[in-house]
C-alpha cells in the first residue's frame, strides 16, 4: 500500500505545484506582454514626447496605408518562403548525405552543427565581413579565380542583399534540420530498403515510396521550426545590414526595432509587434492542427 | 564482356563515388566552417596586416597582442571592459540555465507522472504553443512594461526573461525525458515509504541527469547568445553582456577586424568547446526533443 | 610610564594620526570628469595632463572616467535621474542646447565672469560661440571637427599631373582621371551613419543649402543647394562610376582605411581624418593632405554658402549640480591654457582643427591643414562657418534624410527623393 499522507485535494494541490511554475513564468513574460502590447497600440506613446492620448486603430491605419510597410512585409514573406524551402532542401540533402557510410562521417556529423552553436551575433559578423565589397575575402577569392571583374557589393546591391542575409540565416539553421533528418533516417529499419531492392525498385522509387513518407513528419516539424526561427532573425539582419540600403533587406522584426528606438514611436512599434505576432500565431495554430492527432495522445 | 571488364567497371564506379563523396564532404565542411576559421585567422593578425587589401590568407606575423588588448580593455578602437561583459554574460546565462533546469525538471516530472491532472493537457499545450512567441514580437511590450516599472537596465530582469524564453522548449524536452523513465523504481521506493517528492529527488532525478544536462546546456547556449533583448534592456555599458558589447563594437567602429574577430572568437569558443565534448548526447537530446514535439 | 599607560598613549597617538590622515584625505577635493569618446592617443595624453595637474594641485584630485560615445545620452540621462552626475563632462557642443534645457549645465559666463571675459579673446569667435546658448557660455571648446574635407593622395596627383580641385567640376574631372584598375577616383561614404551624413550636409551647406530654414519652422533640405550636392554624389557614383560599387556600405572608417591602402586617390570626410590615420598608422611613403572640399563654381542654394559646418567635439562643460565648482573650474582652465591647447594643435594630437589663435600658428597645423592656415592668415577662416545642425528632432530626421541620400544613389530621381523625405521630416518637426 503506497504511503499517502495527504488527502485528495492536498495531493492535487502539491501536484499542481510541480507543474505550475513554467506556466506562471510564461504567463507573466509571454502572455501578459501581448495584452500590454494590444493596449499600448491603441495610444500614441512616444519615447521622447510626453503627450499620450487614445487613438484607437489609428496606428494600424497608418501602418497599412504606408507603402514602405508593404515592401517590408513582402520582404518578410520572401524571407520565410524562400528560406524555409531552401533550408529544407539543403537539410534534406545533407541529412541523406550524412546517412551514407564513408570514412570521416562522424567527424562531419559533429562539425556540421557548429553554425547552430555559434552565437547569431558572431555568425552575422563573420559573414558580414567576409562579404565586404572592398576588403572581404569572398570578393578577393572570386576575383582571383577570375569569376568577377568588379567587386560585388553583396550587402549594398538592392536586388541581392535580402538573399545574401537570408543565406546566413539558412546557414545557421540547415545543420539542425539535417541532423533531424538523419535521426529519422536512422530510425528506418534496413529491411525496408532491402525488401525494396529485392522487389526491383530503383533509388528514386525507394526514395518516393519508402523514405519520403517516413520523413514527412520530420520535414513538417523542420518546416515549422525553420519558419519560426526565420521570423525571429532580427540579429542576423540587424548586424549585417541594419535593414540594408534603404529598406531592401529589412524584415518585420528590424522594422519593429527601428520604429521604437530610432523613430521613437513606441505605440506604433507595439502595433507592428502584434502584426508580427499574428503571423506567428497563425503558424502555431497550423502546427497544432497538423498534429492534432498527436495531441489526443498527450 | 569478360568478367574482369565488368569488375573493373564496378571498381571504377566505386572509386568515382568515393571521390564524389569526398568532394561533397569537403565542400560542406568548408562552407560550414569557413567563417569560423576566417575569424580565428583574423584574430591573430596584427594591426598593419588586418587591413591589407587584398586580405591575406595566413597571417604573416601572427600575434597574441590583439587578444591581450581585448582582454585588458585596451583596444585600438575603444576601451571596452570585456572581462566585465563576460562576467555579466556568465551570471545571466548561468543563472537562467540553473533556474530553467530547476523549473523544467519539476514540471517535466509532473506532466509525465500526473496524467490525471485536470487541465494538464491544456497547460501542456499552452506551454508548447508559447515557445513560438518569444522574439521580436515581445521586444516592445516587454521593454515598455519594464520601463514603466523602472526595471529596465537590470541584469536580473534579463535573467528571468531568458528563463521564460527557454522554458517552453525545455519543459517539453523534460516531459519526454521523464516519460521515458520507467515508473518501477520510484514506485518501489514509494511502496517502501518514500514520499513522492523524495522519490523524485533521490531516484528519478539522478537517472535523468543526461536529459537535465541537455536542458541546462540548451538554456545556457540560448541565453549566452541572445542579442535583441540585451540590446534594448541594458542601457549602461557596465551591464552589457558579451553579445551586446560585440554588437556595439561592430556598429560603432566597423573596421578593427582583428579586435572584433578576437572578441567574437572569445565569445563563441567556450560554447564550441563545450559542444565538442557533449555533442553526441546533446544533439540527440535536441533533435529527439524536437521530433517528439 | 606603566604598561597600561603606554598602551593607552600609543592608541591615542594612532587615533590622532588616523584622524589627521582622514581629515587630510577629506580636505583633498575630488573632481570627477566623464570623458565621452575620443581615440586612445587622446586618452593617453589627457591622462598625462591630469597627472601633471594633480601633482601641481595637491589639494585636489581629478579622476577621469572613460565613457562610451554611443551610449552617451543614455548614460547622462540615467545618471541625472539617479542624481549621480560627475563634475565635468567632455562631449560635443551640439548637445549643449538639449542639456541646458534639462538644467544639466552650469553657466560658466555667470559663475566665472571675469575669467571667461579674460580668456575669450584667445579663441576665434565662431568656435567660441559654438558653446554659447541664449547668451550664456556653457563650455570651453578645445578643438573643432569640421566638414566637409577632402583628403587627397599627393603621389597619385603628381603622377597624373593634375592639381587639387577647387570646384565641383574639377572634382569630377580629377576623379575621372584618377580612376584606374588599381584605385578608385574618389570615395564618398554613404551609410546612414551620422558622420557620413554630416559630411554630405557640409557639402550641401557649402552650396547654400540648409537643413532647416533659419527660423527653424520649415524643413528645406529639398532646396537647390542640397539637390545639386546630391546630384554630384549620384553622378560620381552612377554616371561616372569612379566610386566603389559598395559605396552604400562604406562608412567613414572604411573610407579612411581604403584611402590609407591607396585604393583611392581622394576621399571625403571630416577634419578628424588625420587623427584616425595617426591611430591606424601611416604606411611607408604615403603622402597625403587635407583640403576643404571645394564649393560649386556657382552657388545654387538659396542661403549663404557656409565655408564649413563645425562641432566642438571635446568641449569641457561643468555640471550644474557639482559640489566642487571652483576646483573643477581650475581644471578646466588648466586643460585650456595655451600650452595644453598647443597639444591639440598638432603637437601631440594630429587631426583636430584648432580653435584658438595660437593654435593656428603651429607648424604642425600648417602641415596638416595648409589651406585652413592660409585662410586664417587672410582672416577668413571659419567665416560663414556654422554649427552642425542640431535641434530637437534632428536625430529622428537624420535617419529619414539618410534614406533620401541612399535612395538617390540607388536610382531614385534626386528631387523626388529629397521631396518625399522632406515631407516626412516636416511631419516630425510639426509633431515636436
Amino acid at each position: 500500500m503506497m504511503k499517502d499522507s495527504s488527502t485528495g485535494t492536498t495531493r492535487t494541490l502539491s501536484q499542481y505545484l510541480y507543474v505550475l511554475p513554467p506556466v506562471i513564468v510564461i504567463v507573466v513574460f509571454i502572455i501578459i506582454p501581448i495584452f500590454y502590447a494590444i493596449d499600448l497600440s491603441f495610444y500614441n506613446v512616444h519615447l521622447i514626447k510626453p503627450r499620450v492620448k487614445l487613438v484607437w486603430l489609428d496606428n494600424y491605419f497608418r501602418i497599412f496605408r504606408n507603402k514602405t510597410f508593404w515592401e517590408i512585409f513582402y520582404n518578410s514573406v520572401r524571407w520565410m518562403g524562400f528560406g524555409a524551402l531552401a533550408t529544407l532542401l539543403i537539410g534534406l540533402g545533407l541529412g541523406m548525405f550524412l546517412n551514407l557510410e564513408f570514412r570521416f562521417n562522424s567527424v562531419v556529423r559533429s562539425l556540421i552543427f557548429i553554425p547552430w552553436i555559434m552565437p547569431e551575433v558572431c555568425a552575422a559578423f563573420a559573414w558580414r565581413w567576409m562579404l565586404n565589397s572592398e576588403m572581404g575575402v569572398i570578393n578577393e577569392v572570386l576575383g582571383r579565380l577570375n569569376l568577377i571583374s568588379r567587386y560585388v557589393a553583396w550587402l549594398a546591391e538592392p536586388n541581392m542583399v535580402l538573399y545574401v542575409c537570408l543565406w546566413v540565416a539558412i546557414w545557421r539553421i540547415y545543420p539542425f534540420i539535417s541532423l533531424m533528418i538523419l535521426a529519422t533516417l536512422h530510425g528506418i529499419p534496413r529491411e525496408f530498403y532491402e525488401a525494396g531492392a529485392i522487389d526491383g525498385a530503383n533509388f528514386w522509387q525507394r526514395f518516393c515510396y519508402l523514405t519520403f513518407p517516413q520523413l514527412r513528419y520530420a520535414l513538417t516539424i523542420g518546416a515549422l521550426l525553420t519558419v519560426i526561427w526565420l521570423m525571429n532573425s532580427f540579429t542576423t539582419v540587424f548586424i549585417m545590414t541594419e535593414g540594408g540600403p534603404l529598406h531592401y533587406s529589412e524584415i518585420l522584426p528590424v522594422l519593429i526595432y527601428k520604429m521604437a528606438f530610432q523613430s521613437y514611436r513606441l505605440s506604433r512599434a507595439a502595433a507592428l509587434s502584434l502584426i508580427n505576432f499574428g503571423i506567428l500565431l497563425t503558424f502555431s495554430l497550423l502546427y497544432l492542427w497538423v498534429f492534432r492527432r498527436q495531441w489526443r495522445q498527450v | 564482356m569478360s568478367f574482369s571488364t565488368v569488375h573493373s567497371r564496378q571498381t571504377a564506379i566505386k572509386i568515382t563515388i568515393k571521390v564524389a563523396i569526398a568532394v561533397v564532404a569537403i565542400f560542406v565542411l568548408t562552407i560550414t566552417l569557413l567563417p569560423y576559421l576566417w575569424l580565428v585567422i583574423t584574430s591573430f593578425k596584427n594591426y598593419g596586416e588586418v587591413f591589407d587589401v587584398p586580405p591575406t590568407l595566413i597571417p604573416k606575423a601572427p600575434t597574441l597582442d590583439v587578444y591581450k588588448g581585448v582582454f585588458t580593455g585596451e583596444q585600438l578602437g575603444r576601451h571596452d571592459p570585456w572581462p566585465l561583459f563576460f562576467a555579466n554574460s556568465l551570471a545571466v546565462a548561468g543563472g537562467a540555465a540553473l533556474l530553467c533546469t530547476l523549473i523544467a525538471s519539476f514540471a517535466g516530472y509532473g506532466f509525465a507522472r500526473f496524467t490525471n491532472l485536470k487541465g494538464g493537457t491544456f497547460l501542456l499545450i499552452l506551454i508548447l504553443v508559447s515557445q513560438m512567441f518569444p522574439g521580436p514580437s515581445l521586444l516592445i511590450p516587454i521593454y515598455a512594461m519594464l520601463r514603466r516599472l523602472t526595471l529596465d537596465n537590470s541584469r536580473l530582469g534579463l535573467l528571468l526573461l531568458y528563463t521564460a524564453f527557454v522554458l517552453p522548449f525545455t519543459t517539453w524536452m523534460s516531459v519526454g525525458t521523464f516519460r521515458n523513465i520507467p515508473r518501477d523504481l520510484e514506485d518501489a521506493a514509494r511502496i517502501d515509504g518514500c514520499s513522492r517528492l523524495q522519490a523524485f529527488l533521490r531516484i528519478v532525478l539522478p537517472i535523468s541527469k543526461l536529459g537535465m544536462a541537455t536542458t541546462a546546456l540548451f538554456a545556457f547556449l540560448l541565453s549566452w547568445s541572445e542579442y535583441p533583448f540585451g540590446l534594448v534592456l541594458l542601457k549602461t555599458q557596465s551591464k552589457h553582456t558579451v553579445a551586446v558589447g560585440l554588437g556595439a563594437f561592430l556598429r560603432e567602429f566597423d573596421v578593427f577586424w582583428n579586435e572584433m574577430a578576437a572578441a567574437t572568437v572569445m565569445m563563441s569558443l567556450p560554447l564550441i568547446i563545450i559542444f565538442l565534448f557533449v555533442q553526441k548526447f546533446f544533439v540527440r537530446g535536441l533533435t529527439e526533443g524536437a521530433l517528439s514535439g | 610610564m606603566s604598561t597600561r599607560g603606554r598602551i593607552i598613549s600609543t592608541m591615542l597617538v594612532s587615533a590622532v594620526l588616523m584622524m589627521g590622515f582622514s581629515l587630510g584625505a577629506v580636505a583633498q577635493k575630488k573632481v570627477v570628469i566623464w570623458h565621452f569618446g575620443g581615440l586612445p592617443a587622446e586618452h593617453k595624453w589627457v591622462d598625462e595632463c591630469i597627472k601633471d595637474f594633480n601633482a601641481a594641485h595637491p589639494e585636489m584630485k581629478v579622476e577621469r572616467i572613460e565613457k562610451s560615445w554611443m551610449t552617451k545620452s543614455e548614460e547622462l540621462i540615467s545618471a541625472w535621474q539617479m542624481k549621480a552626475m560627475p563634475d565635468i563632462i567632455s562631449r560635443d557642443s551640439v548637445s549643449i542646447p538639449d542639456m541646458v534645457e534639462m538644467g544639466m549645465l552650469a553657466p560658466l559666463s555667470e559663475l566665472f565672469a571675469e575669467d571667461i571675459a579674460a580668456m575669450k579673446g584667445r579663441w576665434l569667435e565662431p568656435a567660441w560661440n559654438l558653446c554659447n546658448y541664449e547668451g550664456a557660455q556653457y563650455g570651453v571648446p578645445t578643438y573643432v571637427d569640421i566638414a566637409p574635407m577632402l583628403a587627397y593622395n599627393r603621389n597619385m596627383f603628381a603622377e597624373a599631373g593634375i592639381l587639387v580641385p577647387t570646384n565641383w567640376s574639377q572634382v569630377v574631372e580629377a576623379a575621372k582621371k584618377l580612376y584606374t584598375p588599381e584605385h578608385y577616383g574618389i570615395i564618398l561614404p554613404a551609410t546612414l551613419g551620422l558622420n557620413d551624413l554630416q559630411v554630405f550636409i557640409g557639402i550641401a551647406y557649402g552650396n547654400g543649402g540648409r537643413f532647416l530654414s533659419p527660423e527653424g519652422d520649415k524643413v528645406v533640405f529639398n532646396g537647390k543647394g542640397f539637390v545639386d550636392a546630391l546630384q554630384l554624389y549620384v553622378d560620381l557614383f552612377r554616371k561616372h562610376k569612379v566610386t566603389p560599387p559598395g559605396t552604400l556600405e562604406i562608412d567613414y572608417m572604411k573610407t579612411i582605411e581604403l584611402f590609407l591602402r591607396e585604393r583611392t586617390a581622394m576621399a571625403v570626410g571630416m577634419s578628424w581624418f588625420p587623427i584616425v590615420v595617426q591611430n591606424l598608422g601611416v604606411p611607408e611613403g604615403f603622402d597625403y593632405r587635407m583640403a576643404s572640399f571645394p564649393v560649386k563654381e556657382k552657388i545654387t542654394g538659396k542661403y549663404p554658402s557656409a565655408s564649413a559646418i563645425m562641432d566642438a567635439t571635446t568641449t569641457y562643460m561643468m555640471i550644474s549640480t557639482s559640489k566642487v565648482k571652483e576646483e573643477a573650474w581650475e581644471f578646466m582652465k588648466w586643460m585650456t591654457r595655451p600650452e595644453t591647447m598647443r597639444m591639440w594643435a598638432g603637437v601631440r594630437i594630429e587631426g583636430r582643427v584648432p580653435t584658438t589663435h595660437e593654435g593656428f600658428k603651429t607648424p604642425e597645423i600648417a602641415k596638416t591643414y595648409p589651406d585652413l592656415v592660409r585662410e586664417y592668415e587672410k582672416g577668413t577662416v571659419f567665416k560663414g562657418a556654422i554649427s552642425m545642425p542640431s535641434f530637437p528632432g534632428f536625430t529622428e530626421m537624420t535617419k529619414v534624410f539618410g534614406l533620401s541620400l541612399q535612395g538617390a544613389l540607388l536610382g531614385e530621381p534626386v528631387q523626388e527623393a529629397l521631396d518625399e523625405r522632406a515631407e516626412e521630416c516636416q511631419d516630425i518637426l510639426e509633431e515636436m
